[in-house]
């Protein structure tokens, strides 16, 4: 049952439903009385309206990242032949961190800070920029090697941060808070003109992946059989990375970090799904990521926001990656 | 040639001691006054200076003998307290003192950062040793995972209790106030450092392989367990007072293989040397950088500037790793 596409649609409907209406548990005392109340009540059905749109455009930008996370770390996962990596090792959120500490340490109240659109388009331009950069670095000189490639990352990433923290010292109190509301993404703090922004670049991404499926098939089968059956394997996996960046860097600067999503998605849609058809992956793995994501979310609320669902994922992500090594016995 | 480059690290550690004993905030107070002997500059030295030096060069070389030892249980050299999650279990003891007995004094933070220290590790060396591994690169990367995810589950707590600021507080390394009655739980890391002195041969012998050490006559599980021991007691002692250091027990035991090689019973000084060398520097840079560049006589917390320097060396050295292999 847990393999059918209806079962996993319906629980994708089920749980946008949760989403969309579960601030009505905390708040149902309120919402009783307004409601008695016949002055208040048609303002008050405006008002539920309005939080309803609202939180409709945060759906949309939730499911804009499950459906990045789960197909760039479906791809990566095939690249490096490996199931407990997530290209967000990469580093990003640190490089999003850094971007905009630089950038509000030395051109503070530009329309780069202030204009959440242009700021949004810098920073991935910038993250894609350093992320590519990497890549011809390392890939180049060491023959693929995309383990290396991660280890650096998480270097990098510890450098970057220690930067940012530096300059953070340095700078003045206000900056600091402009610092702190800029690097805040998180999945209730999403700005709502960027989503519509994000839609079109989601669309293009999904579409090459999605047609790239039979190509990701073969490249399963491991680099020298792949370019047996005639695929350029060195060039697709440079596109491929390309694309995966983007992916990654577009949804850090959107909700911030979501590293462990990506692994708890594409492990049980494997789990679920025994056989290495990559459209079949990509779809459970889509759906399954928007279900945790929106029921961790909805948890979150109901325990009246004591910690974020990013943290929640992490820890439950984590200690599900250890039961699976050790349930492989190797890697 | 060796013994060339013992004499210059060590002429170069004396120095660099006594520029760590003559700059301060206090500028009257340096090399040429220290001279005079007035009370008041003998007084500073003795209250304030002499811990920091002393808590700097007993932290640097304990931190680096432990990365050492960390390498050789793990048989890694990418791995150190740092990276598989000790020292991040070492901040889960302490945020579970601060919450359950707050106002202790700092040896009960001790015992339990202690604790946890030790129960991490363990379980990550267990768990080394029930799988196998393809690429060497995956122990760190699996390290960094689990030392993330007792990160979140610190997280989660200090986020449920209100406590996130005491977590991000003692999050960042600083020599800061390390004055008489602050420091003193450095010294636990004395006989931790003399046992793994003593015992520096077996853990050599170790890092060759359990039938290997076996077949030499080494106690491999005992051996694996003292280190783990040491490993705990260092990073929870010099986390109750230092804090974190990111890379060092990382980069030192690395760099001074590819100088004296491995033969540790040999090396073992010149790694307290050269990892003493190392954290004075970033501490003299972690001093005088804001008053450089700014004026204003404040400093820097050294673990910012110890992630910067440490993380640059790091990737030399992982470069240069796989250029050779």
């Amino acid at each position: 049952m847990l393999k059918t596409y209806r079962f996993w649609i319906v629980s994708v409907l089920i749980s946008i439903m949760l989403y969309l209406s579960v601030w009505m548990v905390s708040q149902y005392d309120v919402i009783m009385f307004s409601l008695n109340d016949p002055d208040r009540a048609p303002l008050f059905i405006q008002m539920m309206l309005q939080i309803f749109q609202r939180r409709t455009i945060q759906v949309v930008a939730l499911i804009i990242a499950s459906v990045l996370i789960a197909l760039s770390t479906t791809v990566f996962q095939t690249l490096t032949q490996n199931r407990i990596i997530t290209p967000s090792l990469l580093g990003f959120d640190s490089i999003f961190v850094v971007t905009q500490t630089t950038l509000v340490y030395f051109v503070s109240m530009s329309s780069f800070v202030v204009n959440p659109v242009l700021n949004f388009l810098l920073t991935v331009t910038l993250m894609v920029g350093i992320t590519l950069l990497m890549y011809q670095m390392i890939l180049k000189q060491h023959k693929n090697n995309i383990l290396l490639l991660l280890l650096i990352g998480m270097v990098i990433s510890t450098l970057a941060t220690n930067y940012a923290s530096f300059l953070q010292i340095l700078m003045n109190p206000t900056e600091f808070q402009t610092i702190m509301s800029l690097t805040s993404v998180s999945v209730v703090n999403i700005q709502t003109s960027l989503t519509l922004l994000v839609l079109p670049i989601t669309i293009i991404i999904a579409i090459y992946f999605f047609s790239k499926t039979y190509v990701y098939d073969v490249m399963a089968l491991g680099p020298t059989h792949a370019l047996n059956l005639g695929i350029n394997y060195a060039k697709q996996t440079h596109i491929d990375l390309i694309f995966i960046s983007v992916a990654i860097a577009v949804t850090t600067a959107l909700v911030g970090p979501l590293s462990f999503l990506g692994l708890i998605a594409v492990n049980i849609s494997k789990e679920l799904y025994d056989k290495y058809h990559h459209k079949t992956i990509f779809i459970l793995s889509i759906f399954i990521a928007i279900v945790v994501l929106l029921i961790g979310q909805t948890i979150v609320e109901l325990i009246g926001f004591r910690t974020v669902v990013t943290t929640f994922i992490s820890l439950f992500g984590g200690i599900y990656m250890i039961y699976l090594i050790i349930k492989e016995h190797k890697i | 040639m060796i013994k060339n480059r013992r004499f210059l690290s060590i002429v170069s550690l004396i120095i660099l001691i006594i520029l760590s004993l003559s700059i301060d905030a206090r500028r009257d107070v340096n090399i040429f006054t220290l001279f005079n002997l007035s009370p008041e500059a003998l007084e500073i030295l003795l209250i304030s200076r002499i811990p920091r030096t002393l808590t700097i060069i007993l932290t640097a070389s304990a931190i680096s003998v432990a990365g050492l030892i960390m390498q050789s249980v793990a048989k890694n050299k990418f791995v150190s307290p740092g990276v598989i999650g000790t020292t991040q279990a070492a901040t889960l003891g302490v945020l579970v003192a601060h919450l359950f007995m707050p106002g202790m004094a700092l040896w009960v933070q001790f015992i339990f950062s202690f604790i946890t220290a030790l129960g991490g590790s363990l379980l990550f060396v267990t768990f080394l040793s029930k799988i196998q591994f393809k690429n060497e690169i995956y122990v760190p990367l699996i390290g960094m995972m689990f030392g993330a995810l007792i990160g979140s589950f610190s997280i989660v707590i200090a986020q449920t209790t209100n406590t996130l600021q005491f977590l991000n507080s003692i999050g960042v390394g600083s020599f800061t106030n390390k004055t008489i009655g602050t420091y003193e739980m450095i010294y636990f890391v004395v006989p931790a450092l003399l046992i793994a002195i003593f015992y520096a041969s077996e853990f050599n012998i170790v890092s060759l392989g359990k039938d290997f050490a076996n077949n030499l006559g080494v106690n491999y599980s005992k051996v694996i367990t003292l280190g783990i021991i040491i490993v705990s007691v260092i990073t929870a002692s010099t986390f109750i007072v230092v804090g974190p250091l990111p890379f060092l027990g990382l980069i030192i035991p690395n760099l001074v293989s590819i100088y004296y090689g491995d033969h540790l019973k040999k090396s073992i000084f010149d790694l307290m040397i050269f990892g003493s060398i190392f954290v004075l520097i970033c501490d003299i840079i972690a001093r005088s950088v804001l008053y450089l560049v700014t004026g204003y006589n404040f400093e820097v917390a050294v673990g910012f500037v110890m992630g910067i320097i440490g993380s640059v060396i790091f990737l030399y050295l992982l470069l240069r790793k796989t250029k050779d292999a």
